[in-house]
């Protein structure tokens, strides 16, 4: 997430009551920030021509099992996390 | 958040059996890295270790996989088969790029992970040795070779043993060259694009970007690296 969402996730932390956790500072309720799970993912092509992603866009890439998948970091910055599989290995993205 | 992008196996061995954990976010922050849990077990997950903390799993670690911030039109041209998380685009955050100009990284350094080491390369010190640059490293036994591009902000390590041989890089454009044979690789890919070492891929390391001043925080273990080159 960028500086404007963690200062944001302090400003939740002020508005809202601290929670008794067992660890860190309740910031935002639970899954606030929604985690995608298992999407349908889209083409290279398709995610070009639905303006998903831009040539400079920053992109979290992952490369494994012989398949690349991008994770464009803006959209990561709404969910910071989800769950997903590629190359037949279950994996979480986090941001 | 706060720019530490981390990519993990989520499965794991639990008493010599497969867990497969399904991840939701917890809405804490434990400094500056959120907290995850896991809706098998509802154990809670350092986002910046991997590690949990609390809860039935308290202990075990997932698997670190390599991951790589860069542009879309290098990720795709590096992988022109790629896919694409879709989905809508935050209009309350500021992007990327905005937080530090061009490079957009700060004080960010690359965290590479072999086993239990852990080794910080600040990508900071590597901005001031020019523009696309390498260093030729070891992390315990394992010789690596760590890519910083300063114009993009990407920062990519491998492994430089190819057949029992440890390789030493130079950069030649948006290529590495090997001194050994001469051959040209992707940075982004670790693929011998062309020389004799063409389509040798060099083996991958866990990596992700993470605020060096975090480092110490989440790996007390670790060493941190200079600018020190072979």
């Amino acid at each position: 997430m960028s500086i404007a969402g963690c200062r944001l996730s302090a400003l939740a932390a002020l508005v809202l009551l601290v929670g008794c956790t067992p660890m860190g500072m309740q910031s935002a309720p639970r899954d606030w920030f929604t985690p995608f799970n298992h999407p349908l993912m889209l083409t290279a092509d398709a995610a070009e021509d639905g303006g998903i992603v831009e040539a400079e866009d920053f992109v979290l890439g992952v490369a494994l099992g012989g398949e690349a998948r991008a994770y464009p970091i803006d959209i990561m910055a709404v969910h910071e996390l989800g769950n997903d599989t590629l190359g037949g290995t279950p994996i979480a993205v986090t941001w | 958040m706060c720019q530490t992008a981390i990519v993990y196996g989520r499965e794991i061995d639990r008493a010599g059996q497969p867990l497969i954990l399904e991840f939701g976010h917890t809405g804490v922050l434990y400094e500056r890295a959120f907290v995850l849990y896991d809706h098998q077990t509802q154990s809670l997950w350092l986002q910046a270790t991997g590690r949990a903390e609390h809860g039935p799993l308290e202990g075990s670690q997932l698997p670190l996989l390599p991951s790589l911030v860069t542009t879309w039109e290098q990720w795709r041209a590096a992988h022109p088969e790629t896919t694409v998380l879709p989905g809508e685009r935050g209009w309350f955050l500021m992007s990327f790029r905005d937080f530090d100009g061009a490079a957009g990284r700060g004080d960010l350094g690359l965290v590479v992970t072999i086993g239990e080491a852990a080794r910080l390369y600040p990508l900071r010190a590597h901005d001031a040795a020019g523009d696309a640059h390498v260093l030729q490293d070891w992390i315990g036994a394992t010789p690596v070779v760590v890519f910083v591009s300063h114009a993009d902000g990407t920062a990519a390590a491998w492994d430089r043993t190819v057949d029992s041989e440890v390789l030493h890089f130079d950069v030649v454009g948006t290529r590495l060259r090997d001194r050994e044979t001469g051959s040209l690789w992707s940075p982004l890919t670790g693929f011998a694009e062309s020389g004799p070492r063409r389509g040798v891929r060099l083996n991958s390391l866990a990596q992700h970007t993470l605020h060096e001043d975090r480092f110490v925080v989440f790996f007390p273990d670790g060493t941190v690296s200079g600018t020190v080159s072979e």
